[in-house]
């Protein structure tokens, strides 16, 4: 009850935090990507049903408010979510190597978020996109999903000594 | 492969990312709000706005923080009685702001009395680098409706692609692939106006093309929206040429638009143009 009650709390605050916080405050568009960490973050410390749920519904909701399409964002976070789950269903791996993880899985998203955008008439450079936007904002994202995870571990004990 | 789909929650998700991209398909392109959607916007965008609101007093908070010249009088306002003036000087400074905002929208309306405006404020901004949009607090209950172009005093911010009951999307010329015909206010050589070179705080600047190869165009000239095409209505300033092209550049000139779409928090939306018939 705990943890769902935490992983509502957050995706709600998380929601504003990116659609209205971060859309205002960043570094020449450098910013985390809160909702995604908090989703990779349920994924890596509970479950994958629980970081697709916050994906879905998280996305979704970011869609209404604030994109002209519907379903892109939770695709992607969802698409985001399984990868992560299959480079980590097999074992533990050292906290670097996760690290580095979230950052692929973060970078790869916002690069193709990128490659469509390309698809449909823009002209961006995708080099230039790797290494001035999606790299630095997946480092950032991916340090909040480490930090959430710390976060997440008092939960999960208490997960486990209930069951 | 086979072994992963058998798989239970990856084939969970391969199922909901097929049917988001579906749900995305559809969506695509300029339209009204279902009634589903367009209630549960409705239901998201007050929290919305007041995460915005609060997001600008903090942004505020910090300005004044680190700016040495407001902070030696607030430092020493600050002695004398410390909350009440500090609370005081933000409200006064966001009041003055506002003024200033609607105060160039007031004289750009009237500037131009043929056309019917509706004053609307910013919510939201799109969530990620490469699509540009802004969510407005009007919608369709308020006249509002599908690729209706949206402006300021600078310039053209864009043009409705969705339609709610109280809220409406805008894309913005920020997008690569938004386009407007123009003309050059001074000669009348018309062409075609899009594409972001750059964004740098309070302007953008888009490229100018497809002008007749017998245009004179100088440094400076006004562009403005020729009407053609039927979203735009004609007339509209659109920005100021800043560089033409030199050489092979694929674009004829280099157009300055005076907007600063991040940091945007009203616009008007062109409701009506009426035909001015002259004698």
């Amino acid at each position: 009850m705990k943890k769902h009650l935490s992983l509502v709390l957050l995706s709600i605050l998380f929601i504003f935090l990116d659609t209205a916080f971060f859309s205002t405050v960043n570094i020449y568009g450098i910013r985390p990507y809160m909702t995604l960490a908090l989703a990779l973050a349920a994924t890596y410390t509970f479950s994958v049903q629980s970081g697709m749920i916050i994906a879905a519904v998280a996305g979704i909701l970011i869609d209404l408010i604030c994109n002209p399409y519907l379903g892109l964002t939770p695709a992607l976070y969802i698409a985001g979510v399984i990868v992560l789950y299959g480079l980590i269903r097999r074992g533990h791996p050292k906290k670097i190597v996760v690290f580095l993880y979230y950052v692929g899985v973060c970078a790869a998203l916002d690069l193709l978020l990128c490659l469509l955008s390309n698809i449909f008439g823009a002209n961006r450079n995708i080099v230039e996109a790797l290494l001035l936007h999606s790299l630095p904002c997946a480092a950032l994202s991916s340090v909040a999903t480490l930090g959430l995870g710390r976060l997440f571990k008092p939960l999960l004990k208490g997960q486990l000594e209930s069951a | 492969m086979r072994k992963l789909f058998k798989n239970k929650p990856v084939l969970i998700a391969v199922i909901a990312i097929i049917g988001f991209l579906v749900l995305c398909a559809f969506t695509l392109n300029t339209r009204t709000a279902g009634s589903a959607e367009g209630l549960l916007t409705e239901a998201v965008l007050p929290v919305q706005e007041f995460a915005r609101g609060l997001t600008q007093d903090v942004t505020d908070f910090f300005a004044r923080v680190f700016n040495p010249s407001t902070l030696e009088s607030e430092n020493e306002s600050l002695r004398r009685e410390l909350e009440e003036y500090q609370l005081r000087e933000a409200q006064y400074e966001e009041t003055s702001r506002e003024n200033a905002r609607l105060a160039e929208l007031l004289n750009y309306t009237q500037a131009n009395p043929n056309m019917t405006f509706l004053t609307a404020q910013v919510v939201s901004r799109s969530f990620n680098e490469y699509v540009d949009t802004l969510t407005l607090n009007v919608g369709s209950r308020s006249g509002v409706t599908e690729s209706m172009a949206v402006v300021t005093g600078g310039g053209v911010v864009g043009r409705v692609v969705e339609v709610g009951a109280t809220w409406c999307k805008v894309r913005t010329m920020l997008n690569d692939d938004m386009r407007i015909s123009v003309m050059v206010q001074r000669s009348r050589d018309e062409g075609m106006f899009g594409g972001v070179i750059s964004t740098a705080g309070e302007s953008a600047v888009l490229q100018l093309y497809y002008l007749p190869a017998t245009a004179q165009l100088e440094i400076g000239d006004k562009i403005i929206t020729s009407g053609l095409g039927g979203t735009y209505p004609k007339g509209i300033y659109v920005g100021e040429v800043i560089e033409l092209a030199q050489g092979n550049e694929t674009y004829d000139a280099l157009v300055r638009i005076d907007i600063d779409f991040e940091h945007l928090e009203e616009a008007l939306l062109v409701l009506n143009v009426e035909e001015v018939v002259s004698d």
